[in-house]
C-alpha cells in the first residue's frame, strides 16, 4: 500500500482528504505540527508528500527547501495545498521542486485521488488535469 | 496639500500681510523749506517717502536691525538734499557701536575719517569697539578731505540716546534750520516706526515660533543661499538630527539623501517657483511625505519652506488593514472549504462511507458552519461597535447566576485542558440591569481566551467585587501573560497576540471592550499576581439592586 503524508494543522480538512485517499486503499499518516515535518518524513518513509504552506511552527516553503536540501530526502514528491493561491509563494514552491500545487479551496476530493495517483504514477498524465500558472 | 502646509502658508502670508500694513500707514515727511510748488514733486518726494518707508520695513522685517533699516534713508536723504556724505554711530551694546557711512563719489578716506571722529567722540566712551562700514568710493589723496557744513543729530530709542546721525556737504552754509528739522522729523518717523515694528514683529514672530514648535510635522525654512532660517523641535524627531544650532543643509541634505537631492530639489523649487511634493519617501523604516514649497514675498521668491509629514503609522494602519481582509477572508474560506469537501465526499462516496463516518462528517459541517457563523457575527459586531450602532436589551440580571453558568458551560472544557476554574463572588451584588446576551459574550470572550491560554495544572479565576460606585468583574488565569506592549494593543481591531496560534479574527477583545463600553464601564487586562494577566472589566452599580442581607 501506498504511502501519503499529509502535512495540514486542519484536522477536519485532513479528515476530508484522508477519507477519500483511504477509499482509494492508500496509507494516511498525519503530521499537524511544521517543526515535525521533516522528521516525519525521515520516519514515514512516504511516497508522497502533500504539505500545506500556512503551518504552526514552521511554514511549508521553509519545510520543502529543507527536503530537498537533504540528499536523503531530495527526491521525495511533494505537492503542495495552499489556501492562499498566493502567486509568490506558488512560484516559490514549484522553484524549489514541488511537484505541484493545488488550492484547498479548489480541492474536489476525487480530484485529490486522480492527482495522488498521477504523481504516484499510476495513471497516464492525459487523465487528470495538470494545474499550471 | 498638506493641513499643516496650509497653516505654515497661512501663518507667513499672515506676517508679511502685517508688515506690508505697518508700512501702508503712511506717515507724512515734512520738509517745511521746500515745499513742492508743482504736482510732479509733490508726487516724486510722496513716492520716495513710501519706497523709503518700505525699504525700512522690509529691512527691519528680515534682520531687526536698526543699522539695516537707516541704510535705507540715503533715497529719501537723496531725493530732498545735497550732502557729500551721511553717517551714523549707534551703540549696540554697552562696548560696541556701529559707525555707517555713506559717501559720494569724490569724498576723501581723510573726510570719512573727519566724520568718523566727529560723531564717536559724542558716545563719550574711550573703550567702544567699533565695527565699521563705508559705503561709497572714499578716493583718499586729492577727493575732498573736508567738510564745511553739518548736522548732527542725536538719535533716541523712546527716551535713551543710541547714536548720532550726521549729514555733511564740503561748502559752508549747506543747511538751514528747515533742513534739520526735516531730518529730525525723518529719522523720528523712522525710529518711532521701529520701534513700532519691532514689537509687532517679535510678538508675532514668538507667535510663530509657538506654532510651529509645537506642530508634529517637521518644518524648515530656507532662504536662497540653503540657510536654514526656521525649523522645529518635530524636525530633530522626525529625523534624529539635531544640532546645538539647529540643523543645517548639509545634514538635512545627507539625511535625504538616499531618496533625493535636498539641494538640487531647492534650487528647482526657487529657480521654478513651484511646489514639489515627495510622497512616500521610505528612510530609516519611517514613511514621509515632503513637501518643498516657495513662499513669496511681494514678487520676489526669496524663501522655500520645507514641511515633513511622518506618515509610518498610516501605512502601518494600511498595512494592518490590509492583512486583516487577507486574514478574515482566510478565516471565512477555511470552514467553508471544510465544508465543500465533506459535501463532495458525501455526494461522491455516499455508498462507501459507513454511517459513522457519515456522521461524524455532519457533525464536522455543524462544527464549520458554527464557526463561519461566529466569525461572520464577529466582524458584524464590530462593525456595530465602531460605527456606535451598537444597541443593549437591559434586563434585571443575576450576576451571581449569570457568572456560574458561564462557568459550568466551561468547566468540561477546562477539565480537558487540567485546568481548575475557581469562583471568588461577592455575596453583596445581586441584580444588575445588563444587557445579558452581550454580557455573556463578553464573559465567553474572556474565559475561552484565559482557557486558551492557561498551561495544564493552572487555574482560573472568576472574581466579583464592589469597588467604590463600581462592580469590577475579572477573569485571571496563570498563563504566561499579556506584554506590556500588547496590553493596550490587545483591544484594537487587526491586532492579535503574535505569538499566539489563535485562529480567529482576532476581534474578541475589540467586541468585549465595545460591549463593555456601551454599558457605561471599562475594560482592560492587568498582570496576574503572581502569574498570568488579568482582565478585569467594570459595570456602573447605578441601578443595581444591594442584596439585603
Amino acid at each position: 500500500m501506498r504511502k501519503i503524508l499529509i502535512v495540514e494543522d486542519d484536522t477536519a480538512l485532513y479528515n476530508v482528504y484522508s477519507t477519500q485517499l483511504k477509499l482509494n486503499n492508500y496509507e494516511v499518516v498525519n503530521v499537524s505540527d511544521g517543526m515535525l515535518a521533516v522528521d516525519a518524513v525521515r520516519t514515514e518513509n512516504p511516497d508522497l508528500i502533500l504539505l500545506d504552506v500556512m503551518l504552526p511552527g514552521r511554514n511549508g516553503l521553509e519545510i520543502l527547501e529543507e527536503l530537498k536540501a537533504d540528499e536523503e530526502l531530495a527526491s521525495k514528491k511533494v505537492v503542495m495545498l495552499t489556501n492562499y493561491g498566493d502567486d509568490s509563494n506558488i512560484r516559490k514552491a514549484l522553484d524549489l521542486g514541488a511537484e505541484d500545487y493545488m488550492l484547498k479551496y479548489n480541492i474536489v476530493p476525487s480530484e485529490l485521488s486522480e492527482k495522488v495517483a498521477h504523481y504516484l504514477g499510476e495513471v497516464q498524465s492525459s487523465d487528470v488535469t495538470l494545474t499550471n500558472i | 496639500m498638506l493641513p499643516a502646509v496650509a497653516i505654515f502658508l497661512g501663518f507667513l502670508v499672515l506676517l508679511s500681510g502685517l508688515a506690508l500694513f505697518i508700512s501702508l500707514k503712511k506717515i507724512s515727511l515734512k520738509r517745511p523749506h521746500s515745499i513742492p510748488e508743482n504736482i510732479q514733486k509733490k508726487a516724486d518726494k510722496a513716492m520716495a517717502e513710501n519706497n523709503y518707508l518700505d525699504a525700512v520695513t522690509e529691512k527691519y522685517s528680515v534682520s531687526l536691525s536698526l543699522p539695516d533699516a537707516l541704510e535705507a534713508l540715503n533715497s529719501v536723504l537723496l531725493a530732498n538734499l545735497t550732502f557729500d556724505a551721511f553717517a551714523y554711530v549707534i551703540q549696540t551694546s554697552e562696548t560696541k557701536a556701529i559707525f555707517k557711512c555713506v559717501a559720494n563719489v569724490g569724498v576723501s578716506k581723510d573726510y570719512v575719517a573727519s566724520l568718523k571722529n566727529e560723531l564717536v567722540i559724542r558716545l563719550d566712551n574711550p573703550q567702544i569697539e567699533l565695527e565699521e562700514y563705508v559705503v561709497g568710493a572714499p578716493t583718499g589723496a586729492g577727493g575732498i578731505s573736508k567738510f564745511a557744513s553739518r548736522l548732527i543729530i542725536p538719535l533716541k530709542n523712546k527716551d535713551t540716546l543710541v547714536g548720532y546721525f550726521s549729514i555733511t556737504h564740503k561748502n559752508a552754509n549747506t543747511f538751514d534750520s528747515q533742513d534739520e528739522a526735516f531730518i529730525v522729523d525723518v529719522l523720528d518717523t523712522t525710529l518711532s516706526h521701529l520701534i513700532n515694528l519691532k514689537d509687532v514683529i517679535e510678538r508675532e514672530k514668538a507667535k510663530f515660533r509657538t506654532m510651529v514648535d509645537s506642530m508634529t510635522d517637521g518644518v524648515v525654512m530656507f532662504d536662497g543661499d540653503f540657510k536654514v532660517l526656521v525649523d522645529n523641535p518635530a524636525l530633530y524627531k522626525l529625523t534624529g538630527i539635531q544640532d546645538s544650532i539647529g540643523v543645517n543643509i548639509m545634514d538635512l541634505d545627507s539625511y535625504f539623501a538616499p531618496a533625493f537631492s535636498l539641494r538640487e530639489e531647492l534650487s528647482a523649487v526657487f529657480t521654478t517657483n513651484t511646489p514639489k511634493d515627495f510622497d512616500n519617501v521610505n528612510l530609516d523604516d519611517k514613511y514621509f511625505e515632503i513637501a518643498l514649497i516657495p513662499i513669496r514675498n511681494g514678487d520676489s521668491l526669496s524663501r522655500v519652506g520645507m514641511i515633513v509629514y511622518d506618515k509610518t503609522q498610516e501605512k502601518e494602519l494600511e498595512k494592518l488593514r490590509r492583512d486583516f481582509s487577507a486574514m478574515v477572508i482566510h478565516e471565512l474560506r477555511s470552514p467553508l472549504t471544510v465544508i465543500k469537501g465533506i459535501s463532495d465526499l458525501l455526494l461522491t462516496q455516499a455508498d462507501r462511507l459507513s454511517l459513522e463516518q457519515k456522521n461524524e462528517f455532519l457533525v464536522q459541517i455543524k462544527a464549520s458552519t458554527d464557526a463561519l457563523l461566529d466569525k461572520v457575527n464577529d466582524l458584524l459586531d464590530a462593525a456595530k461597535i465602531e460605527s456606535g450602532k451598537i444597541e443593549l436589551f437591559k434586563s434585571d440580571v443575576d450576576i451571581a447566576n449569570l457568572l456560574e453558568s458561564t462557568k459550568y458551560y466551561y468547566d468540561t472544557l477546562a477539565q480537558q485542558n487540567g485546568i481548575q476554574i475557581v469562583m471568588k463572588l461577592d455575596s453583596a451584588i445581586n441584580h444588575m440591569r445588563l444587557d445579558e446576551k452581550k454580557i455573556r459574550q463578553v464573559l465567553d470572550n474572556l474565559l475561552s481566551n484565559a482557557i486558551k491560554h492557561t498551561p495544564q495544572g493552572g487555574t482560573i479565576t472568576i472574581r466579583s467585587e464592589v469597588n467604590g460606585s463600581n462592580v469590577d468583574i475579572s477573569v485571571a488565569d496563570t498563563g504566561k501573560g499579556v506584554s506590556d506592549d500588547l496590553k493596550s494593543r490587545i483591544f484594537e481591531r487587526y491586532v492579535q497576540g503574535k505569538d499566539s496560534q489563535a485562529k480567529g479574527t482576532g476581534l474578541g477583545l475589540v467586541i468585549a471592550r465595545g460591549i463593555i463600553e456601551a454599558h457605561g464601564g471599562n475594560l482592560w487586562v492587568e498582570d496576574n499576581i503572581p502569574q498570568g494577566a488579568k482582565f478585569v472589566f467594570t459595570l456602573p452599580k447605578a441601578g443595581m439592586e444591594m442584596s439585603s442581607q
